[in-house]
């Protein structure tokens, strides 16, 4: 549907006198081929006009490379922003890029004026930065369980998963979700303080053997702090993956 | 191992050093075609952009895609069809495409009835690990040519070579730790799977000895399991190495026998 609208779109804009030096149909013909190299060189035949910018930004979108992508926009985007099917386009491949290049386009290619899908895909990137700020009914119901799953995890503090985690080894993990990691945390740590305990009666505090289990028991119980603050981290992170794919699923 | 053929292979064909088309005459050749207003004439526009690549030296995966876009039951019955056709099964058996290049092969046979000792060595390389009584077949055909080409029968040797029984390697290695290991030919590793468990176990029972029963148990089922049943994962995989080694080696050599055919009966490319 979308790819049948923007041909139209394309040959609306292109059967315009002025640019009907361009084939569009040949055009069509190298991006539904594949033809990276013949498209290419096709490209750089055309003049220095809107179209052929429009044309070239749809060359970067199609072999999606992002900063390049974003440099032919920034150029000249007067044709793109009036193509919604583009925009959508573009937004849905920027939705799974890397950070920078999210932000350089839903922040500042994407202006207010832009509507329809487009419109809502920035929404769900501005509530994949911060969904503190928006409540489930704001979304479609489809979206609303991985929105609450996304917005309870990035409520969790991670000073809140060291503190738990240096008092009972492994709690922090299970604030963070992660109830297996956090189990197992917390047997090592038991593991290494049974044996550390026992050494230090039956040996004494300053023998070689108990030095060894309490060296050992205070890196695994240090880990354990750490990896509480990081399982905290890489739980918003994805969460925020698993948020952004769902907004992708929902809306094709 | 295909690496060395195909290196051979395209030193024969003149392909060592690929080059770039120009994208220009790449885009001209494509424009011709879609504006084609004939299906044949079309497929012939594709066959000399396919042709424009080989001339440039290019061979790889960019050509082979290119082959593949040309409906061959389209093209018209001429010299210039089998030579297409000769060259795309050589092109997919460089690309390691072993259905298509066979695809094409059988065309061009169709086509032209060669019988010479090209298409016969062509058809061995592409059935040497496909089809046993083929690849036999073809063998036989090039025996009769020159007796050098009864070197090639290594391949179906490499191709029918069965591993050893893993499973005694694994019980030895469970019974004495470090055995099965020894026993692949990784001695050094098998040694230091054998001092790690024993060490493990002397631990454990001098731990015992100082009623550290709490550490000994701790110790002995966290360590000393982990070495024990490491040893035994690491004489699997020293055993699938070794084979794959074994294997690599018998493959290699018969690579370099074909090296040596290739110099004396170089394959080439049709109609360029």
């Amino acid at each position: 549907m979308t790819k049948a609208l923007s041909s139209l779109f394309i040959i609306f804009v292109f059967s315009n006198s002025t640019y009907s030096q361009i084939n569009i149909g040949f055009v069509k013909h190298l991006e539904n081929t594949g033809l990276k190299t013949e498209h290419q060189a096709y490209l750089e035949k055309l003049g220095d006009n809107d179209s052929a910018h429009y044309l070239r930004t749809r060359y970067q979108l199609i072999y999606f490379d992002a900063p390049k992508f974003l440099q032919q926009f920034t150029v000249n985007s007067s044709v793109a922003k009036k193509d919604p099917d583009f925009l959508t386009e573009a937004s849905l491949k920027f939705l799974t890029a890397d950070d920078i290049s999210k932000k350089a386009w839903f922040g500042t290619c994407l202006d207010s004026s832009v509507t329809g899908p487009a419109l809502f895909l920035k929404k769900m990137y501005s509530i994949s930065l911060d969904p503190k700020k928006y409540e489930a009914r704001d979304l479609p119901p489809e979206l609303e369980s991985t929105f609450m799953a996304y917005r309870s995890v990035s409520r969790k503090k991670p000073v809140v998963a060291a503190f738990l985690s240096a008092v009972i080894p492994g709690s922090g993990k299970c604030y963070a979700g992660k109830w297996r990691s956090g189990m197992m945390a917390f047997l090592i740590n038991a593991g290494y303080a049974v044996q550390t305990y026992e050494s230090s009666v039956k040996l004494g505090r300053t023998h070689p053997f108990t030095v060894i289990n309490a060296g050992l028991f205070t890196v695994f119980y240090v880990v354990n702090i750490y990896g509480s603050v990081q399982g905290i981290f890489e739980q918003r992170k994805q969460r925020q993956k698993q948020f952004l794919a769902d907004a992708i699923y929902y809306y094709h | 191992m295909r690496y060395i053929i195909t290196i051979s292979f395209i030193q024969l064909v003149g392909c060592l050093h690929a080059q770039v088309c120009r994208p220009d005459s790449l885009l001209q050749y494509e424009l011709a075609y879609y504006q084609a207003h004939d299906d044949t004439v079309a497929q012939t526009y594709l066959v000399r952009k396919v042709n424009h690549y080989l001339r440039n030296r290019i061979s790889d995966a960019v050509v082979f895609k290119e082959i593949c876009r040309v409906k061959t039951g389209l093209l018209a019955n001429n010299q210039s069809t089998q030579s297409f056709l000769w060259n795309a099964a050589m092109i997919s058996y460089l690309n390691h495409e072993n259905d298509r290049a066979a695809f094409y092969l059988n065309s061009y046979y169709e086509m032209s009835a060669d019988s010479s000792f090209s298409h016969d060595l062509l058809s061995y390389l592409i059935y040497k690990y496909r089809d046993s009584v083929r690849t036999k077949a073809s063998l036989e055909h090039l025996v009769k040519h020159d007796a050098v080409f009864s070197s090639l029968s290594c391949f179906m040797e490499v191709g029918a070579y069965e591993k050893k029984h893993l499973n005694r390697y694994l019980i030895s290695s469970a019974i004495l730790p470090g055995s099965g290991s020894m026993m692949t030919g990784y001695v050094v590793r098998g040694f230091i799977s054998l001092t790690l468990v024993a060490g493990s176990v002397y631990g454990v029972m001098k731990l015992v000895e100082y009623g550290l029963y709490a550490n000994a148990v701790l110790w002995g089922g966290g360590v000393g399991l982990k070495f024990y049943t490491g040893n035994i994962k690491l004489t699997e995989q020293l055993f699938f190495k070794s084979e794959a080694r074994k294997k690599n080696k018998l493959a290699t050599e018969c690579e370099l026998k074909l090296t040596e055919i290739l110099d004396r009966y170089p394959l080439s490319l049709k109609g360029l």
